[in-house]
C-alpha cells in the first residue's frame, strides 16, 4: 500500500484570521522578565501516526535573530496519536533589544516523514524587541505630536502596544486611551513635575 | 408470468384506528403569556373511550430551529405561552394505547411582544428585584424580569430604569448600586452587564446617572466621573471610554453630582454645550464639548452683565435637574448648608447661559425641607415633595400652594412628569402604588389612574 508523507503547515488554532505573523515586545513586560515564550501552531493534514514525529523548521533569509542568543527552538513534534502540536519558542531578552528590532521567520520544510503543506501556510514571522517603534498610523488628531517618551509613556500606562489600529487598537478605543492618557498625565505630573521627552518638548495631549 | 401462494401463516390482518383531528378554535395569534387554548374535534374511524388515546401538545419555532418545549399531555390545550415572541407551531399528537399509532396535526402560532408598550416599573420585592409593566390597557404585569430571565437576579439594591437609543441599538438600563445590566429592547432579555461596556472598565462599579445626550452620544456618571460613549461614524467596536479628566488639572479629582441636563449638542453653530453637569467637590456646574471625536469637560465663561449667576460658583449642593418649559432650559433646585432652597435656571442655547436665580424658601418657607423636584415641561413651574404633601412652586411669582396630599401611610418613592401627566410611585410598608395624574392648563393635578400591588418602586420608564 502506498504510504504518503502527511502534509503540515502552520495554523493559529482559531481558524478565523489566519494569522502569520507576531509582534512581541519586552518593553511592556517587567524588567525583571528575561525570558518569555510564544507558541507555534502546526497541523497535519492525514492520518495521525502510532510514533513521535519530527518536523522540519528552518529559517528564512530574513531571520535577524540569533538563534541560543535571542531565541531558542524546541525541537518540534508532532506526537503519536496527535493532529497538531504548540511549539514553544523561548524568547530571551538581549540588551541590543534595546535599540533593535529583530526577526524570525521560519519555515516549515519537508522530511521523511512530513511533506510541505499548503503553500501560504509555511511561513510563521516574529519580530522581537525590547523597544518602542512609531506605529504608521499614529494618530496626531488624539495623541498629539510623536515622539518616544509620550509613547513609552502610553504602553507603560496602559500595558500594551496597542494604541493604534495599525497596533490593534480599535477606533472606539483610541477616544478612550486619550482620556485615560490625560488622566494619567495629570496624575504622573503631580508626583514627578512636568514630562519632557528626548526633544525637550513637553508631553502633552490634545485638547479642542 | 404469475403464479399464487396459498397463505399458511397464522398472522392476522387486523383494520385500524383511524383518527382525524379537527379544530375551529386555535386563534394563530397571541400575545405573550397570554393562555392558548385549543379544543380540537377528535373523530375515531373505531371509536374506543378517548382515555385510551394518549396526547402530547409541543411547540417549536416556525423554521424548526430552536428547542421543542412540551406544554401539555392533556386532551384540550389551556395553557400560557411565555416563549419569546416570534413563529411557532403547535403540534398536537394522539396516540392510540392499544396499537401505538400516532396521528397528528400542526397549529401555525404568532406570539406578539405583549411589553411594547407601557410603564416598566424597577421594584424592590422584600429584597428581589423584578419589573412589573402596566399596559395600555391598564393591564399589569408582574414579575416580567424574573420569568424572562429566570437564574440572572438583578443586584440590589436598585437605583434606575432608563432607555438608552444610539446608532449603537436600543436598551433597556438598569443600575443597581454596584452593577448594571442591559436588556434587549424588544423581548427584555438581559443582554449584557456594565463591566463589559467599557474599554477599561471602571475599578468600582457604581454607576448613578446614565443619559441618552442624541443618537450618537450617551453618558454614565460612574462613581461620580463621567464616562462617554460616541456611537457610529466609525467601525469596529465601540464602548464607553474612561473617564474624563476634569478642566483645569485635577484630573479624576471631581464627583458629579447624579444629574446630566442635555444641551443642544455640538453643531447647531450656536453653543457646544453637548452636556450639563453639576461637580460637588468645585460646586459648580461645567459643560461638555467636542463630543464628536474628543469630548472634554469645559468651565463655562464668567457671568456677563446679563448673567443672573456665575456658572462655575454656585456653592450649594444640587438636589434636582429638570428638563424646563423651554428647550434646551434646565430648571435646577439647590440647597445651602442652613436647608434653604434655591433655583438656578440655565438656558444651554442661550451665549449667557445663566438666566435667573432666585431664593425659594426665603418667601417659601413651608417648602423648606422639600426633598424632590419636577419641573413642568409646559410652565414655568416646579412640584415639591414635602413629606405626604405636593406643592406647586410657581417660578415667575415666586409663590407656592399645596394641590395635593398623597393617601396617610403612603410615602412618596419617585416622582417624574411628561407634558401631560405626572406619575407618582409610593409605598405603604407593605405594597407599592403607581398613580397617573393628568395636569391641567393651569399645572393642577387630577387623579387619572391608580395601580396597587407592586413591591417599591424605585424607579420607572415608558416603554414606548
Amino acid at each position: 500500500m502506498f504510504d504518503e508523507p502527511a502534509g503540515i503547515y502552520f495554523y493559529d488554532g482559531t481558524n478565523v484570521v489566519d494569522k502569520d505573523s507576531v509582534d512581541y515586545s519586552f518593553i511592556i513586560k517587567p524588567d525583571t522578565l528575561v525570558q518569555d515564550t510564544v507558541y507555534l501552531y502546526l497541523r497535519i493534514s492525514g492520518e495521525a501516526s502510532d510514533v513521535d514525529r519530527a518536523v522540519n523548521i528552518g529559517f528564512t533569509g530574513k531571520t535577524t535573530a540569533i538563534e541560543g542568543k535571542h531565541f531558542t527552538l524546541t525541537p518540534p513534534v508532532i506526537k503519536a496519536g496527535e493532529y497538531d502540536a504548540e511549539v514553544p519558542v523561548y524568547l530571551h531578552r538581549t540588551e541590543d533589544m534595546q535599540d533593535s528590532t529583530f526577526v524570525i521567520q521560519f519555515e516549515i520544510k519537508d522530511n521523511e516523514v512530513f511533506r510541505q503543506g499548503p503553500t501560504d501556510r509555511l511561513l510563521y514571522k516574529i519580530t522581537v524587541t525590547d523597544q518602542l517603534i512609531k506605529p504608521s498610523d499614529w494618530q496626531t488628531l488624539f495623541y498629539g505630536s510623536y515622539s518616544k517618551v509620550k509613547h513609552q509613556f502610553m504602553v507603560s500606562r496602559l500595558g500594551t502596544t496597542a494604541i493604534t489600529i495599525s497596533t490593534g487598537a480599535q477606533f472606539s478605543q483610541i477616544m478612550s486611551i486619550l482620556q485615560k492618557m490625560r488622566v494619567e498625565l495629570l496624575n504622573y505630573e503631580k508626583e514627578n513635575g512636568p514630562l519632557f521627552d528626548e526633544n525637550g518638548d513637553r508631553v502633552t495631549f490634545p485638547t479642542l | 408470468m404469475a403464479s399464487c401462494v396459498k397463505d399458511d401463516s397464522t398472522h392476522d390482518l387486523e383494520t385500524l384506528n383511524q383518527i382525524e383531528i379537527n379544530d375551529t378554535t386555535a386563534t394563530g395569534v397571541i400575545l405573550q403569556f397570554d393562555t392558548l387554548t385549543i379544543v380540537p374535534e377528535i373523530e375515531q374511524s373505531i371509536p374506543v373511550p378517548e382515555d385510551e388515546l394518549l396526547y402530547a401538545w409541543t411547540l417549536r419555532a416556525e423554521d424548526g430551529y430552536g428547542d421543542l418545549v412540551f406544554l401539555d399531555s392533556s386532551r384540550n390545550l389551556h395553557k400560557p405561552i411565555g416563549v419569546l415572541p416570534g413563529d411557532y407551531t403547535v403540534t398536537y399528537r394522539v396516540t392510540v394505547k392499544s396499537t401505538g399509532v400516532m396521528f397528528m396535526k400542526l397549529f401555525p402560532l404568532k406570539v406578539i411582544n405583549r411589553f411594547s408598550l407601557g410603564w416598566l416599573l424597577l421594584e424592590d420585592n422584600s429584597g428581589t428585584g423584578d419589573i412589573s409593566i402596566v399596559l395600555p390597557n391598564d393591564t399589569v404585569v408582574n414579575h416580567i424580569y424574573s420569568e424572562l430571565n429566570p437564574g440572572e437576579p438583578l443586584n440590589m439594591p436598585l437605583k434606575e430604569i432608563g432607555i438608552t437609543d444610539t446608532y449603537a441599538g436600543k436598551y433597556i438600563n438598569i443600575f443597581s448600586e454596584n452593577q448594571g445590566i442591559r436588556l434587549d429592547y424588544d423581548v427584555l432579555l438581559k443582554d449584557s452587564e456594565m463591566k463589559d461596556w467599557f474599554w477599561e472598565a471602571p475599578t468600582n462599579l457604581h454607576p448613578e446617572k446614565f443619559t441618552r445626550l442624541s443618537s450618537s452620544l450617551a453618558n454614565i456618571i460612574n462613581n461620580g466621573l463621567l464616562h462617554i460613549y460616541v456611537a457610529g461614524g466609525f467601525p469596529g467596536d465601540v464602548k464607553y471610554m474612561n473617564a474624563l479628566p476634569f478642566p483645569g488639572g485635577k484630573g479624576a479629582d471631581y464627583a458629579l453630582a447624579p444629574f446630566i441636563g442635555i444641551g443642544p449638542g455640538p453643531y447647531d453653530g450656536k453653543t457646544s454645550y453637548t452636556g450639563l453637569y453639576y461637580d460637588t467637590k468645585t460646586k459648580g456646574f461645567l459643560y461638555l464639548t467636542g463630543a464628536s471625536l474628543i469630548p472634554q469637560f469645559q468651565f463655562f465663561n464668567a457671568p456677563t452683565a446679563s448673567g443672573a449667576f456665575n456658572m462655575n460658583e454656585i456653592g450649594k449642593e444640587l438636589l434636582s435637574m429638570d428638563l424646563a418649559y423651554k428647550a434646551n432650559m434646565y430648571n435646577n433646585v439647590f440647597k445651602d448648608e442652613n436647608g434653604e432652597l434655591f433655583l438656578y435656571q440655565v438656558e444651554l442655547a442661550n451665549s449667557e447661559p445663566a438666566t435667573l436665580m432666585q431664593n425659594i424658601t426665603a418667601v417659601n418657607p413651608s417648602l423648606k425641607g422639600a426633598t424632590m423636584f419636577a419641573s413642568s415641561v409646559l410652565l414655568p413651574q416646579v412640584y415639591c415633595v414635602k413629606g405626604q404633601d405636593i406643592y406647586l412652586y410657581e417660578i415667575p411669582s415666586n409663590t407656592s400652594t399645596p394641590i395635593l396630599s398623597i393617601a396617610a401611610g403612603e410615602t412618596i418613592t419617585k416622582l417624574k412628569i411628561n407634558s401631560t401627566s405626572m406619575q407618582v410611585a409610593t409605598w405603604d410598608g407593605a405594597q407599592g402604588h403607581f398613580y397617573i395624574y393628568d395636569i391641567d392648563a393651569y399645572g393642577k393635578l387630577s387623579l387619572s389612574k391608580e395601580f396597587s400591588g407592586f413591591g417599591k418602586i424605585v424607579d420607572f420608564v415608558y416603554k414606548g
